[in-house]
């Protein structure tokens, strides 16, 4: 009896062995951020602005029962993520402090954009949550691309409130209206291709065509070609350089953090 | 003050540059050499191709008897009957005719392709012929009135050759690949020669100035396997328009018809192996030059819709119609203004929520 519990003893001692590392990497939350909507580490925004954009955002979490965060960060290492240790992937780091620092390590609908302005880096990233990843997923290049607009100026401010009305449009429409521009271009596309139509509906109504050819007197099977030859003159070459993409699209997919909680979104974009 | 003469390649077609120090001709696309004689047999040959020479001329000396000739005095048209068929009206341009003793008679054609379309027929096609068009006037099927009805033989020349030669293509084929750095694209010239043959049988060319070229060449074809021997029973009931345009005359549309089908089985012989194909040369004889004359049957159809008129004509053999239709413009710019609209809303739909 005595050597059961010894045995018991040492099994829970093993079990407890192995546990206790686990837990040492677990993040510690930070207290006093989560449930923030605005964290702005690297002070972009002006304290009325900050104010304005925070109260717009709680609107819209209780309206549409969501998690809308914007962060800006000057470094991507915080003593509570990772161990400590720096995030070389923005979208990592987005995630990872999305999901343990804003939603309190739980899976929790939402949507954050992320600042990075490490000198030596400028990023920034979105990342979703959530029944958030399908509502935004698809959206994202466009998203990106309205957001780098406002960054590539430095208009930090702007591109706060483009997130915060972009998320509340989608959520609101359903759909971004698309540009003026657009809705021009496609009517033009429209109207070329019902002009074209209606040409070639009229086209049918003349069949009177002079011949050019003589094709249906061409006595059957009578072409025989009896010799052809190539001769070889020249070639050139022409190189021309590898576009490389400075803005991707912003397409992305899902991905897991590790926390274990799958996340959408488009990457990292430098401005 | 001397004579600019300018000479081709006659391997590529390229402008040739005399080289002095050489005394002779080089093309800088090809890099070809050529002696004078070379180049000048060479572009004697250029000029000569498609020449029909001495073509055996298939057309009977002898006149038609028993015909009955009328003549326009509105448009100076004439055309034949046989004794027993009364024309009254100008077939061209609806005046009355008159029937004239002294004009010389029709030449007998080497073969006729009788109407084998009856006029009661007409009705239906013409029908058939404006179903399906969406912008025609309102009612136009049904209120339409077919005015006039005449059934007319129209005189035609049949060309019948054999070409042979050869035909020279600049063409060239594209390679592309990439590296970590760069886009390659390779290019690479050739000079293509094809050569070979083709026969053609029975290309027809209306020999009468009044017909509309395009009109006659839409009606085609005919099945030309159905020629008969002319009998002046086909006459009856129809009339028949001499020709007032020699083979001689009419020469130039069917060499020009051919020509363009020579190119194209040429063409279509090589073009699947290169990325671009263009004709630089050809060098083409033709040999067993025939021509034979012939009259092919036409009903000429004149309608009335809302005080308008309308003309068609069809293929007498066939039952081919051919015709301008009216186009009604408020129908057609409803149409295009539904289309437009539609394209654009799925446009739209396709920038909002997939692009």
């Amino acid at each position: 009896m005595k050597k059961r519990f010894s045995a018991l003893f040492g099994i829970l001692f093993l079990l407890g062995a192995l546990l206790i590392p686990l837990a040492g990497s677990r993040p510690v939350l930070a207290d006093g951020l989560a449930g923030q909507s605005i964290i702005d580490e690297a002070d972009l925004l002006n304290p009325s602005a900050e104010a304005e954009i925070s109260a717009d955002i709680a609107g819209l979490d209780e309206k549409y029962q969501t998690n809308i965060v914007v962060l800006t960060v000057t470094s991507m290492q915080r003593p509570e993520l990772k161990n400590g240790q720096t995030y070389y992937d923005i979208q990592a780091f987005t995630q990872d402090y999305y999901d343990f620092v804003c939603a309190g390590g739980v899976e929790k609908d939402g949507i954050i954009l992320c600042v990075n302005m490490e000198p030596s880096n400028r990023e920034f990233c979105v990342v979703t949550t959530g029944k958030e990843i399908n509502r935004f997923q698809s959206k994202m290049s466009y998203i990106y691309d309205k957001i780098y607009d406002d960054l590539s100026r430095t208009e930090y401010e702007a591109a706060a409130r483009t997130f915060v009305k972009l998320v509340e449009v989608k959520h609101r429409l359903g759909f971004y209206p698309p540009s003026f521009l657009k809705v021009v271009i496609c009517l033009g596309i429209g109207l070329l291709a019902g002009w074209l139509v209606t040409k070639g509906m009229e086209g049918g109504m003349d069949n009177v065509h002079a011949a050019s050819s003589a094709g249906s007197y061409m006595i059957r099977d009578s072409f025989r070609v009896r010799r052809q030859h190539e001769i070889f003159l020249h070639s050139t070459i022409s190189q021309t350089a590898r576009q490389t993409e400075h803005r991707s699209g912003g397409g992305g997919g899902i991905s897991i953090g590790s926390s274990g909680i799958s996340h959408g979104g488009g990457g990292g974009h430098s401005f | 003050m001397s004579e600019l003469v300018s000479f081709k390649c006659p391997n590529c077609g390229s402008p040739l540059v005399y080289s002095a120090e050489k005394s002779r001709f080089n093309c800088e696309y090809c890099g070809g050499e050529f002696d004078f004689e070379t180049v000048q047999n060479a572009d004697v040959n250029a000029d000569a191709e498609f020449d029909w020479g001495d073509y055996k001329e298939n057309v009977s000396n002898e006149s038609l008897e028993g015909t009955v000739s009328y003549v326009c005095r509105s448009c100076g048209a004439e055309v034949v009957t046989d004794a027993t068929t009364a024309a009254s009206l100008c077939p061209y341009c609806g005046n009355a005719i008159v029937m004239e003793e002294n004009v010389s008679g029709m030449i007998k054609p080497n073969g006729i392709i009788p109407f084998r379309v009856d006029k009661k027929q007409l009705k239906e096609i013409v029908a058939n012929y404006c179903k399906g068009h969406k912008l025609l006037p309102r009612n136009f099927i049904t209120d339409q009135k077919i005015e006039k009805v005449q059934g007319m033989y129209v005189p035609f020349w049949l060309y019948d050759c054999h070409a042979d030669g050869s035909m020279g293509f600049n063409g060239t084929r594209v390679r592309s690949w990439s590296d970590a750095r760069y886009n390659y694209v390779e290019t690479s010239y050739y000079y293509v020669e094809c050569e070979g043959e083709v026969g053609f049988e029975h290309v027809p060319v209306d020999g009468s100035i009044r017909m509309g070229d395009s009109l006659m060449d839409s009606l085609e074809p005919y099945d030309f396997g159905d020629i008969q021997e002319f009998a002046y029973g086909y006459l009856s009931g129809f009339v028949a328009d001499r020709f007032d345009q020699d083979a001689d005359s009419c020469l130039p549309r069917a060499t020009s018809r051919i020509k363009s089908s020579v190119a194209s089985a040429f063409t279509s012989a090589v073009r699947g192996y290169y990325a671009t194909l263009t004709p630089s040369r050809s060098n083409i004889a033709l040999d067993h030059t025939k021509v034979s004359y012939v009259l092919l049957p036409v009903y000429f159809i004149t309608a009335s819709f809302r005080g308008e008129k309308y003309e068609y004509a069809v293929n007498g053999q066939t039952g081919k119609m051919v015709g301008a239709l009216p186009v009604d413009s408020r129908r057609s710019l409803r149409y295009m203004l539904t289309i437009g609209g539609a394209v654009a809303a799925a446009a739209l739909a396709v920038a909002t929520f997939i692009l």
